[in-house]
This record gives structure tokens, C-alpha cells and sequence, in this order.
């Protein structure tokens, strides 16, 4: 069985919201195939109406999911059940609506409505992806290390390497104070996503100090082997901590997506039904 | 050699200061991170040589080494002269120089003002390490894309149309007659239309001239495009059947839109499928119990042959639908042989042997559909010639009143002229042409005249004139007392327009074809014969709706829906 919620969701009661879908699916191509209207299909026709209110309902329901997933009183299994709908209904939208448009497209609202939809559910289809992949990759690049644990490690590296470097040259010691003050981990959201750091002041200093080595007396070459060691460690540290921090941003950042064009989705279906009606 | 006091002050909370001091003897004081130093601060922010501090006399001299500036009372120097009370900026140090106690020519006091800090807190402060912490944000492009769709899709259109003024709401074509000289374009108070971005699909090519005026047919909110908005272009578009004979609920209680669905791209939105028609004549009785019309499915399948209207009586005028396979015979009152005509070898003509084709008598009327009738003087009289005498001019091919009042016509004028030669005459009709003619022979000359119109009109109407080609019947009313501009003699040829008056059939488009592939013309002895071809001659091109290797032919390729004759929708 699996324990994550997420993937529970997919398989709940034997995938029940899956054959739903499946049917919804079915019953509506048989419908359109069978549907001889008068001129081209469109959303105008008795089988466009109908496909286009169970289009608007389901699109509806799923987005007060976004209101239920806050009410954690109704309970895991309960909550289990409404992804899984969410995410098999939502994907049975693709082909319920696009029936609904009887393939006309063009510059208005009503294709506006239409493709912000298929954005929301690509944006969704990623949040699945997101799901099943990010978690696991997390917890290996992790090494079994919690993510406050890892700024725990690199802080308390940063004040080992003051007091290695206090008897060494004042070059080293910028260089150390640099990584010690000015590196981060994460930073704006293009920066978490990417997972790196370009000229990050930890691995600057660890190459600098490298070739300031050979200019050190030789009663101080214990302590820059030692800050070496430091820099070094910190550096691998700062890795999987970003590699960490990006797996979060990927498995987040499609809320980002999907939450907003739902929105945006709500408005465009709301002018889209009243416009038709409106200039019936 | 000085002996200097040097007291260490840490702040380990907001209130509590320790401080730890210490005795040192030494040349001078060195400040800085270096161990060999005599003061010893522990920071890497400090330089391993900082600075010195020595006795100059009774004076105290704080110098700088090394690159590293001092601040002296906020001052930055180099080399300075200090006393008790002085302040000495090192980097995050800060020395005061104090009164020096008993048994000691010196004092000072070290503190950090400027400490590092917690490193975790410090990293903490400058990381940011999930979404939630950057500037994307789900709650404000929620609302922002909510409230930017619902105004610019929903809101500003829907206050256009309510704020649209008067002069928006014309017609380019409707008020064209009531528009001002000069008005140019209807006047709009914003450059776009508003509603625009609602247009469901691309308008027909045809209505395209009013497309940019969506009020011209949307004209109430929530309401269906009215009939009266097409009608009001669409003045003398006909009823498919009489709606008093036939008041059939399909015909009458029925929306344009039903039909004709616009925005639908540039394609035409006029309905091409048989179902619609099918729908009703597939089995029509039920619809219409009186109805004459035969049941159709089917072009190929299922088409009752033609029945064309056929002229049964042209004396009373009437006509009849008789079909194909009934032999129908078309009355026309006028003998004309096709197989004569059209002899291989030519007919007889003033100027020889002439052969004829079809296109010498048919031509196509304007615009091709349908040929011109057949013209007497045009197509006949070159060799079939209207004389009655010798030198008399040719007779009209008109009313039988017209060709006994030419004849009367030119026999008077002989009697008024005189000196003819005729021994059965008058001597008044004979006497010397151009004398005057005696008032007491006027009895004689009328009843020469009169005799030698009878017989001219006798002659006129005989087989060998009139009677070669038409029915001709003496039983008219005549003029009362035989008086000039009546005659007894009768002539009715009634030639059919249209055979198959239901369809429409454009000769024009089948020009590929030729003449006698359809009409047998050359095998038809007599104008009585209905040289229609059959039904299964169109089926050798056209077939149903769904014909794949024939020409697909649906109703309204040669039937209309909308009728003329039958009122207006």
C-alpha cells in the first residue's frame, strides 16, 4: 500500500475516479461521433450544451477543491478521495471540453477559456509529475540529513573556519569572511529552481585559498590544510543543500501555475457562458 | 618599557558585561589578530598587525601598521597623539584610553562593538529557501488575472453595450436613405468595440459588411437574434408552402437561426443537407395530407422520376404535371418536326441546302440558366415565308387580327390608288391609277375590298401559310357587321416555359455536355413529343448526398426551399 497521500490518491478504491473519467470520456466521443448537428459541430448544439454544462461543472467542482484541501477536518480518506477525483476528472476535461468546442477555435474569450484550461491541467499534470518524482529524489540527494540540519552543519562550519584562518595571512582571511558573510542558500525563486550558484563565495574562497597555500610559512601550512578541509566540506554541504532547496521549488512552483490560471480559468468560463447568452 | 593595564570587556547579553584584565610590560603595545601580538583580538575582520602603541616622552602614540586605518575620535588618521578619555577605532574594536592606576603608566580597555554575529542566523537571514519566501505569489496573480478577465471580458463589454449611443445602433444599408449626406461612418466614442472579443466565430462571407456592428442583430441582452432583424434586410424571402394551405408548425412557428447558423466561418449559412428536407418529404402525406408532391430520400436512391407541366389545352390554358412514363404529349398548337430539321444532309433553303444545328434556332437567354424562346421572324421566316400575293408585302407573325386588317390594309390602299388590273374588279378599282375616285362607286370598291380580303385571309390561314405550322380554327367572335379590325379566324400556340417547374436547371453549367445527349431531337418526328431526358440520364453524373464517385447532389442543388408565389416569411 502506498503511504504517501499523493500516490494513494491515484489508486483510491481501485481506481474508481479513473473509470469514472474513462466513462465520462467514452460516453462523450461515442456522443460526438454519433452527433450528425446541422452545419459543423459547435458548442451551440444540443450535444455542445450539454458537453459544455458538464465541462463548467466539473471545472467548478474541482476548483472548490482548492477550498476543501484547506478543511483538513474532513479527514485523510476523505481528502484521498478528492484528489483522486481532482486529478482524473480534471484530465477527463481535456476531451469533454475539447468536444464542447467542435475544434473551432479563434481570437475570443471563448478560446481564452479554452486554453487557459488546458494550461491549468498541464500545469496539474506537472503537479503529478511533481508528486511522485521530487519527494523521493529529495530524500536521496539528502543522505538522510534534514535540511535544518545541513544550515546547522555549514554555520557551524563557518565558525571553524574564522578560527582556523585567525593566525593566517590577511588575504585568507577575506576570503574566509567573504564565505562566511555572503553565502546563501536558495535566493529568489529562479535561483531555488536552478539549484546552483554561480560564483558562490564558499567555492571562490575554496579555490582561492587553494592558491594562496603555497605562499603560507611553513608553521601555518597545518592550518590551511585544516581550512582547506573546512571549505571543502562546506562546499558539498552548500550543494545538497541547494539540490535540496530546488527539489522543493520544483515541487512547489506549479501551484504558482496552476493556482492563479484557475482563477484567471473562473473569470474567462464566467465571461464565456454569460457572453454567449448575452448575444444569444 | 611601559607597563600598561589592558582590561577586556565581552557583552554576553543585553546588560551583563564581563570584564577580564591583564598586566603587560612591553616596549609597545601591538594590536592585532597575529599571536605575537601583546593585545590579541581574535577576529578575522582584523589585521594580523594592526597597530602600535608606545611612549613618546610623557606622550602616548598610537600608529598605524600595515595598510589598515585608525579611527581616533572618529577621525581617520594614520598616527596620532593620545590622552585618557581618547577613543582608538580598530576595525569592530574600540580602545579607550583610560587614567592609569597606581603602579601602572598606562590603561586601556578593549571591547568588540561590532560583533559577528550568530553565523545560523546570519545564513538564515540571507537565504531564502522556498517559494513562499520569494516574490511569487498565488494569491495576488489569482486576483490580479481574476479581476483583469472579468473586466476586460465581462464587465467593460457588458457596460458598452448598456452605455452604447444611438448612433452606434444604425444600419450602414437600412438608414441609408435616412442618413444625413456626408455622415460618414456611424461615430463610436471609443476606437474598438468593446464586445469584440465575444465574437463566437468568424461572421459569412456575405453579412461580413455589417460584422463589425454586433447590435444590428444582437439587439437585447439574453435574447435570441430575432426574425425581424433578418427580415429587415431579407424583405422578400418566400415561404416554403402556402402557410394558410399547408400551417405546419415546422414552416411556421420557425427561427432563421434555426437554419441559418452564422459565425460559422466564411462558408455560406445556407443549409445544404438532405435531412432537412427529407425530414418532411420523406413522407409528406403525414405532414401534409393534401399535399400533391411525391416522397424523396435520396437523389440516387430514391427520386420520383420528372413530371413535367405539360400544356394539355392551349385554347383554355391549361397545363398539367404528367410523368415521364406516361407518355405526356405537349399541346403546344404548333407542328414542328426536330428529325426534319435537322437532316443530315440539310434542309431546303432560299440560298440552298442548309444544315441546322440546335444552337441555330436555341440560344441561351442572359445568364445561361434557360434559352430564349423561339422567335418566328428570326429562326423560320428565311425559308418559311408570310407572302399572300405576288408583291404584296409579307404578312406579320401576329394576332390573326393583325394579319386580316394588313391584308384589308392593302387591298384598300389598291382600291384607293386605282388602275388595277383585275377584269373581276370594279371599273372604280380600275380605272387610271392616280384619278380620283368617284363618291358613287364607294359601295363597289368596299365589296371588292371585302372579297379580296376573304380571300387573301382564306389564304393567309390555309395549310399553306398560318395552317403549315399552326392549329388554326375559324369559330371566332369576329367584328360585329364584318366591320375592319376583327376576324373569325383563331390561333392559339401555347409553348411551355419550364417543363419541370420545381427545379431549377442551369444549362450553363453543363455546357461539357452536348444538346442531344439529353434531348433526342433528332429522332422526333412531332412538337408534341417532351424531349425532357430522364431522370436516370442526370443520375449518370450526379448522385445522393453521400455519392463518392459521382457528383454529390444534395436538394437544394436544383430545388429552392424558400418560394416565390407562396407569401413572405
Amino acid at each position: 500500500m502506498p503511504t504517501d497521500i499523493h500516490e494513494a490518491a491515484l489508486v483510491y478504491r481501485g481506481f474508481r475516479y479513473l473509470k469514472l473519467a474513462v466513462l465520462m470520456v467514452v460516453a462523450a466521443v461515442v456522443a460526438y461521433v454519433m452527433h450528425a448537428p446541422m452545419g459543423s459541430p459547435n458548442g451551440g448544439t444540443w450535444l455542445g450544451y450539454t458537453l459544455g454544462g458538464a465541462g463548467a461543472l466539473l471545472i467548478v467542482w474541482l476548483a472548490y477543491f482548492g477550498i476543501r484541501k484547506r478543511r483538513y477536518q474532513s479527514g485523510r480518506g476523505l481528502l484521498r478521495g478528492w484528489l483522486s477525483a481532482h486529478v482524473y476528472l480534471g484530465l477527463a476535461l481535456i476531451i469533454i471540453v475539447t468536444l464542447h468546442t467542435g475544434f473551432q477555435f479563434g481570437w475570443n474569450i471563448h478560446t481564452l477559456a479554452y486554453a487557459l484550461m488546458i494550461l491549468v491541467i498541464a500545469s496539474g499534470i506537472f503537479g503529478i509529475y511533481a508528486y511522485a518524482r521530487y519527494p523521493s529524489l529529495a530524500s536521496e540527494s539528502s543522505g538522510g540529513m534534514r535540511f535544518d540540519e545541513m544550515l546547522l552543519a555549514i554555520a557551524e562550519i563557518d565558525r571553524e573556519c574564522r578560527q582556523a584562518s585567525l593566525k593566517l595571512g590577511q588575504e585568507i582571511n577575506q576570503e574566509v569572511l567573504r564565505s562566511c558573510q555572503q553565502t546563501r542558500v536558495g535566493g529568489p525563486a529562479y535561483r531555488q529552481l536552478s539549484g546552483t550558484e554561480p560564483d558562490c563565495p564558499t567555492t571562490r574562497a575554496l579555490g582561492n585559498v587553494r592558491g594562496l597555500a603555497a605562499q603560507v610559512p611553513a608553521e601555518d601550512a597545518g592550518d590551511v590544510r585544516k581550512l582547506l578541509t573546512l571549505l571543502a566540506k562546506k562546499v558539498e554541504l552548500l550543494a545538497r543543500a541547494r539540490a535540496l532547496v530546488q527539489f522543493r521549488a520544483l515541487w512547489n512552483i506549479w501551484l504558482y501555475a496552476h493556482i492563479p490560471l484557475s482563477f484567471a480559468l473562473l473569470a474567462a468560463l464566467l465571461a464565456h457562458i454569460v457572453s454567449v447568452f448575452f448575444y444569444w | 618599557m611601559m607597563k600598561c593595564l589592558v582590561a577586556h570587556e565581552t557583552r554576553r547579553t543585553k546588560d551583563a558585561v564581563s570584564r577580564r584584565e591583564e598586566e603587560i610590560t612591553a616596549e609597545a603595545l601591538r594590536f592585532g589578530r597575529g599571536a605575537e601580538n601583546e593585545v590579541y583580538l581574535p577576529d578575522p575582520r582584523v589585521p594580523l598587525q594592526f597597530a602600535r602603541l608606545r611612549r613618546v616622552g610623557d606622550r602616548l602614540v598610537i600608529q598605524a601598521e600595515g595598510t589598515a586605518d585608525l579611527r581616533v575620535n572618529g577621525v581617520v588618521l594614520r598616527t596620532a597623539s593620545v590622552s585618557p578619555g581618547d577613543t582608538i577605532g580598530l576595525g569592530p574594536y574600540e580602545i579607550t584610553i583610560d587614567e592609569p592606576p597606581e603602579g601602572a603608566d598606562t590603561a586601556i580597555t578593549v571591547r568588540l562593538v561590532e560583533p559577528l554575529g550568530d553565523d545560523l542566523q546570519q545564513l538564515l537571514a540571507r537565504s531564502q529557501t522556498g517559494l513562499a519566501a520569494t516574490r511569487l505569489s498565488k494569491r495576488m496573480w489569482s486576483w490580479a488575472l481574476f479581476l483583469g478577465i472579468f473586466a476586460v471580458f465581462l464587465a467593460l463589454p457588458i457596460a458598452a453595450f448598456f452605455l452604447r449611443g444611438t448612433d452606434e445602433a444604425v444600419s450602414p444599408m437600412l438608414l441609408e436613405a435616412e442618413k444625413p449626406p456626408d455622415s460618414g461612418e456611424p461615430r463610436r466614442w471609443l476606437p474598438i468595440r468593446l464586445d469584440s472579443p465575444w465574437i463566437s466565430g468568424e461572421i459569412s462571407g456575405p453579412h461580413k459588411f455589417i460584422a463589425k456592428d454586433c447590435n444590428l442583430c444582437h439587439q437585447k441582452a439574453f435574447v435570441q437574434v430575432p426574425n425581424e432583424a433578418c427580415l429587415a434586410c431579407h424583405k422578400d424571402v418566400g415561404q416554403h408552402a402556402d402557410p394558410v394551405k399547408f400551417p405546419l408548425a415546422t414552416l411556421v412557428q420557425v427561427r432563421c437561426q434555426q437554419c441559418h447558423k452564422e459565425h460559422e466561418g466564411p462558408k455560406p449559412i445556407i443549409r445544404a443537407d438532405q435531412a432537412l428536407c427529407v425530414a418532411c418529404h420523406g413522407d409528406l402525406k403525414r405532414q401534409a395530407a393534401k399535399t400533391t408532391l411525391m416522397d424523396t430520400a435520396d437523389f440516387e436512391r430514391h427520386h420520383p422520376d420528372f413530371r413535367p407541366n405539360v400544356m394539355v389545352d392551349p385554347w383554355t390554358r391549361t397545363t398539367k404535371r404528367i410523368g415521364l412514363n406516361a407518355q405526356p404529349r405537349e399541346m403546344s398548337n404548333v407542328r414542328f418536326s426536330h428529325k426534319k430539321h435537322l437532316v443530315a444532309n440539310g434542309v431546303r433553303s432560299p440560298k440552298g441546302k442548309q444544315k441546322l444545328g440546335c444552337g441555330d434556332c436555341h440560344q441561351p437567354a442572359p445568364g445561361g440558366a434557360g434559352m430564349k424562346p423561339i422567335d418566328m421572324e428570326s429562326h423560320c421566316q428565311a425559308c418559311h415565308a408570310l407572302d399572300f400575293e405576288k408583291n404584296a408585302p409579307s404578312l406579320p407573325h401576329r394576332r390573326p387580327e393583325a394579319v386580316e386588317a394588313t391584308i384589308r390594309g392593302y387591298y384598300s390602299a389598291l382600291a384607293i390608288r386605282g388602275g388595277v388590273k383585275d377584269a373581276d374588279a370594279p371599273p372604280a378599282v380600275r380605272r387610271r391609277a392616280g384619278t380620283p375616285l368617284p363618291v358613287t362607286t364607294t359601295k363597289d370598291v368596299l365589296a371588292w375590298v371585302n372579297k379580296r380580303t376573304s380571300k387573301g385571309v382564306a389564304f393567309a390561314f390555309s395549310k399553306a401559310r398560318c395552317g403549315f405550322c399552326h392549329e388554326v380554327r375559324k369559330d371566332g367572335a369576329g367584328s360585329a357587321g364584318g366591320a375592319p379590325g376583327g376576324t373569325k379566324w383563331r390561333i392559339k400556340a401555347l409553348v411551355t416555359d419550364r417543363w419541370l417547374v420545381k427545379g431549377n436547371f442551369d444549362h450553363a453549367s453543363h455546357t461539357a455536355v452536348t444538346c442531344m445527349g439529353c434531348h433526342k431531337a433528332t429522332t422526333s418526328d412531332s412538337s408534341g413529343d417532351v424531349l425532357l431526358p430522364p431522370l436516370a440520364s442526370c443520375r449518370e453524373c450526379h448522385g445522393g448526398e453521400k455519392a463518392t464517385a459521382k457528383v454529390p447532389s444534395t436538394c437544394i442543388l436544383c430545388h429552392d426551399f424558400h418560394l416565390s408565389g407562396r407569401g413572405r416569411m
